[in-house]
Formats: structure tokens, sequence, C-alpha cells
């Protein structure tokens, strides 16, 4: 190979790459325009209520996103993704919280760290880095692990971490809630973290690192023959998809203005592993219908929860319905239809 | 430079079981060599010690003088050094074409040439219309083509074939073979042939090697195997 450009080769290669924009931009339009209009018909009922429930479920769209690009591509569940959003939320308030109560809740922060004010955005890019820089140190270790033994190690994290930051009082206000967080995340903020989460997981899947962590998933061996260090392929998937999640976390921190370590626990473990098989393990398009259709469930039967009027009877479901039906949701998908709602299909794919 | 790629003295132990002992063979870039023997003579334990998948318990792996003994299977992969499967081992749920571009980028990533390496490799083995479908979906005749596919990709300088036309009637067994005696003039590469059917690898192979009980049994030219006593007895006397 020379330096200089040879006008032969640069058609090609040209086609190419206008190729691969497209191999990018129509699935992650394909998913993108939907959730847009979706919004705008929502903001333009007006109903707050509404609003609100769509940011949330697009901030689950973030954060299944970010578990489908480790759990679609290798094959391995992890039960410990949420720790990655754990981080996220943390490093957002160190960075963003409450002002002068800041130092109220952490103490020990370090004083650079308690007086300044980084912009939300920054903050926001800053925290989902360290959720990914932590996940490629852990992965060094676990990524050498593959199937059940991996889930069960990530399982692990999620376990020390949770203590970890429940006992680092001076950083983390323990196992009380720290409230006052900037709560910047409207709609439209969602929305564009939804996009960008969803761009960033189908330039991996198209990408020649998705295609090499496929194969490792459907044959290890056989991946190695030809040529994959499912090692390396692995710990990229894992950082990258510590990044999406904790994105997730910093969200949904600043969604609800508070957080607290037991909102980053098993409940959310469950609830996030659940949009992602409800709608297809393997698939992006999956982990984005999941999310919405499991949020709009929940959604659905929290209204029963709270009653509603027929006639002059309240209709009232007990608390607890939605745990309930979502579990008879899960179960009835994993018996009737395993691949999920979508199974392997990718709009906007062409295969 | 033409290589070679070497085994010195390689023996393999599984628990109590002595799968390998003492078995030396060679293989140049450019040749066929047959290996044969009997179920259980350790054939594909010699292919997984020569393609990294188990390390020997003693003996010597090399290409020249570069020993590789202990190398991992991607990098002998990458370095050239290719096999293919008994039971083929497709990456079921994604494409032909995708199953022959994964060692592709293994060496350039999503390059041009990359992808004109993986269309040469699929053409080779006449798959070239078959590229979109579900690799799970194929017949086992095309299944085992993308096998060879796949190992072909890696532009390989030594390729190790285990039983390719296992389980493949007469005439898909003769096309194959066909094909694979064209490989080393077509990729330039060294190949170890595992297969069953005398007449063929008579009729591809200049040199055998034959194996028994994980023992070096006879090597050499096919015309001295052919007239080999041992091997009359022991291996061909049966067919
Ligand atoms: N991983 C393993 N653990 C224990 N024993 C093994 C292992 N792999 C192979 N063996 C044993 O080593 C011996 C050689 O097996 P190998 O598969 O190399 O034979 P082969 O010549 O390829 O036979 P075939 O024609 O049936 O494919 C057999 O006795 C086999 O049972
Ligand atoms: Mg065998």
């Amino acid at each position: 190979m020379t330096d200089s450009v040879d006008p032969r080769r640069s058609s090609p290669a040209a086609a190419a790459s206008l190729l691969w924009i497209g191999r990018v931009a129509r699935p992650s339009a394909a998913l993108i325009v939907p959730l847009l209009v979706l919004c705008i018909i929502i903001a333009l009922t007006g109903a707050p209520r509404l609003e609100s429930i769509m940011t949330e479920a697009l901030i689950y769209v973030v954060l299944v996103a970010g578990l489908s690009i480790f759990i679609g591509n290798s094959g391995i569940v992890s039960f410990g993704h949420v720790t990655f959003a754990l981080i996220g939320a943390y490093a957002s308030a160190w960075q963003t919280c409450c002002g002068p109560m800041r130092l109220i809740f952490m103490p020990e922060l370090p004083v650079w760290m308690a007086t300044a004010q980084v912009p939300l955005g920054l903050a926001a890019l800053l925290a989902a880095t360290l959720a990914g820089f932590v996940a490629l140190i852990l992965g060094v270790a676990l990524m050498r692990l593959s199937g059940t033994a991996a889930s069960i190690a990530l399982l692990s994290v999620l376990f020390v971490f949770k203590t970890a930051y429940e006992n680092w009082d001076g950083w983390t206000a323990g196992q009380s809630a720290i409230v006052g967080l900037p709560t910047y995340v409207t709609l439209w903020v969602a929305l564009g973290a939804a996009a960008v989460a969803i761009l960033i997981a189908t330039l991996y899947r198209v990408s020649s690192y998705g295609l090499r962590l496929r194969a490792v998933r459907e044959d290890e061996a056989a991946a190695r023959a030809s040529g994959v260090n499912a090692w390396t392929q692995k710990l990229v998937a894992f950082t990258i998809s510590g990044f999406v999640a904790g994105l997730g976390g910093v969200l949904y921190g600043h969604f609800l203005g508070t957080i607290s370590v037991s909102m980053f626990w098993l409940d959310m473990t469950f609830l996030t592993l659940a949009m992602l098989v409800v709608g297809g393990l393997r698939s992006l398009t999956g982990a984005v219908v999941g999310a919405l259709f499991v949020a709009a469930l929940r959604e659905c039967i929290q209204v029963f929860e709270r009653g509603i009027s027929v006639g002059d009877n309240l209709l009232q479901a007990p608390e607890g319905t939605r745990e309930i039906v979502l579990a008879i949701v899960l179960l009835s998908i994993l018996i009737f239809r395993p691949q999920g709602l979508v199974g392997e299909l990718e709009v906007g794919e062409r295969r | 430079m033409s290589a070679r790629l070497t085994t010195q003295s390689v023996t393999v132990r599984f628990h109590g079981l002595t799968a390998l002992e003492d078995v030396s063979i060679s293989l140049d870039q450019g040749e066929i060599l047959g290996l044969l023997g009997p179920n259980g003579a350790g054939k594909t334990t010699l292919v997984n010690v020569l393609s990294g998948f188990t390390r020997p318990s003693g003996g010597t792996v090399k290409v020249n003088e570069i020993d590789l003994t202990r190398a991992r299977p991607d990098v002998l992969a990458r370095r050239g050094i290719v096999r293919t499967f008994q039971s083929v081992r497709l990456f079921q749920r994604m494409t032909v074409r995708e199953n022959v571009q994964v060692p592709v980028f293994a060496h350039h990533a999503g390059s041009v040439e990359g992808e004109q390496a993986a269309q040469r490799a699929l053409e080779f083995v006449g798959l070239a219309e078959e590229s979109d479908r579900i690799a799970g979906s194929l017949p086992y005749t095309q299944e085992r083509l993308v096998g060879i596919a796949r190992a072909l990709a890696l532009e390989p300088k030594f390729l190790m074939l285990d039983e390719p036309a296992a389980g493949m009637n007469d005439v898909e067994g003769a096309q194959l073979v066909e094909l694979i005696a064209r490989i080393p003039a077509q990729y330039g590469c060294g190949v170890l042939l595992i297969e069953h059917n005398m007449p063929v690898v008579m009729a591809v192979c200049e040199r055998l090697h034959v194996l028994r009980g994980g023992r070096t049994l006879a090597s050499g030219p096919r015309e001295e195997i052919r007239r080999n006593p041992d091997v009359i007895e022991s291996y061909l006397g049966g067919h």
C-alpha cells in the first residue's frame, strides 16, 4: 500500500462507505422516527402525565439498549448491568447536585468536585464514561468467563457495588437518598438520549466488532478457529454497553430528581431484563419494542391499582398486581414465544 | 518463501488415556497430505494440537523454526494455520456471507479487500448464490462447503480439513475432492486432509501419514503406503 490516493481505488471505497452509512442510518432511523412521531403526538395531547410516562419509557429504552449491546451480541445474560446505571447516576450527582446541599449529602467529596458546576450535558457524558471505564476494568477479568458462569459473576458485581455504595457514606449518602438533582430530563431530552443509544447500538451491531462477537455467541470454538479473540470482543461490547447503561442511570436520576442506591437494585434488574426478553433478546428492535411495551403495560396496571370507577363502584387491583402481571407476561412469552415479540427481526435492515 | 508446518514427537494424554504418542509430521505449503487412521486413532486430536485447541503433554509444533506449541487458536488462525471441524460448527443464526466475513474481519476490519476475500471464498466453493441464506437452514452438503469457505477466507498457509466429505454421497464427495485438489494452486497453501475413503485419498494426496492407536503406523509417498504391509493388514485390509 502506498500513501498516494489511487483514483481507481477511491470509487469502490467511497461506495463502500456510503453503503456502510446506509447500513447504520436505515435501521437507526426506522427505530428513532417512530419514537419521534410518538413523542410529537404525546406532546400535542398536552397531557403532562402521559408525557412523564413516555419520558420514563424512553429512559428505559436507553437502559435496555445498553443491555442489548452486550446480551444481544454475546448471548451472555447479564444480571449486573444496573451497576453501571448506579455508577452513572451517582457520578452525575457528584458534579451537578443541589448547590450548597451537595457537601451535606456527600461530605467527603474533594473540594474541587464539591464546588464544581459542570454543565449538565458534559456531566452526563463524564458520568457515563466513568461507567464505561468501570465496565472495562471489570471486564478484563469477567470476560474470560462464558455462559452461566459469566451471568452469575455479573450478578455478584451488582451485589458488591450495592454494598460498597451503601457504605460509602461520604460520597453516596449511604442508604439515604440524595434529593434536589436538577430535573432537566424532559420528553425531548429523553428522546435525544434514546436516539443516541439506538445509534450507538446500531453502529456497534453492524460493525465488524458486532459481527465477530455474534460469531462467538453462535459458537465460541469456531469463532476462535476463525481468528476471533473472544475475550477482546466481549470486552469491547461490555465497555460500550456499560457506557450506555451509565447514561441511562444519569437520565433516571435527573428525571426523578432524586437517587438512592436501592433504586438500582433487583427491581430494575428484573424490569430491564424482562423488557429485553419480551421484545427479543437478540435484537435491538426487540429492546426498544420490549421497553415500550412493558412500560405501557406497567402503567395500565398501575391505573387499576389506583382504582377506576365503573358506575358507582371503584374497581381496584391490590398493591403488587404490577409485579405479578409482569411476571405472568414474562412467563407466557418465555413459554409461547421464547424468541420475544420481534424475534430476530431488525427493522430497516435488509438481510 | 515456502513454509513448513511440523510437529515433533507430539504426545497427548487425557487422564489415563494416551490419544497421541510421539507423532511427528510435516506439511509443506502447496502439497496435500492425507491423514489416515481408524476411528479413535487420534486424527482429530492431532488437528486440535496443530490449531492450538489442545496443548500437547510433550513435543512441539513449529512453522519453519518458530515455535507455536503454546499459541492460542485465534492467533494461529490469524497466522494462517486454519482448521475445519469434523462437525462443521457454522454460526447457525448468521447468513452464509456473515459466516465467511467473520474470519476476514479478524484480519482486515471492514475493508474493501476483506469483502473481496469473502466473496472469492464463496465463489470458490460455488456458494455465492446462497450468500444471503441463514447458515442453519442449509442442507448438509452446503453446510460443509461453507465451513471450507470460512476457513479459506482466512487465506491460510496451512489448511486442515477434518473429514470434509463425511456424510456426503459419492457424487458430492467426488465433487468436493475435485475442489480440494484445486486449493493448493488457488490459495498457495498446504492441505492436511483427513478422509476415510481410500480411493479418494489415493487420488489427491501425494503423501500420506497413517495413525493407529495414537502412534504413527506409516508415513511417506502414496505408492509406498499402498504397498506397506502394516497398512494393508491393519487398515486397508478391511476395505
Ligand atoms: N477431550 C478429550 N478427552 C478425553 N479423551 C479424548 C478427548 N478427545 C479425544 N479423546 C480420545 O482420544 C482418542 C483419539 O480421538 P480422536 O477424536 O482424535 O480420533 P479420530 O482419529 O479423530 O477418530 P474419528 O475417526 O472417530 O474422528 C479417542 O480414544 C478419544 O476418545
Ligand atoms: Mg476425528
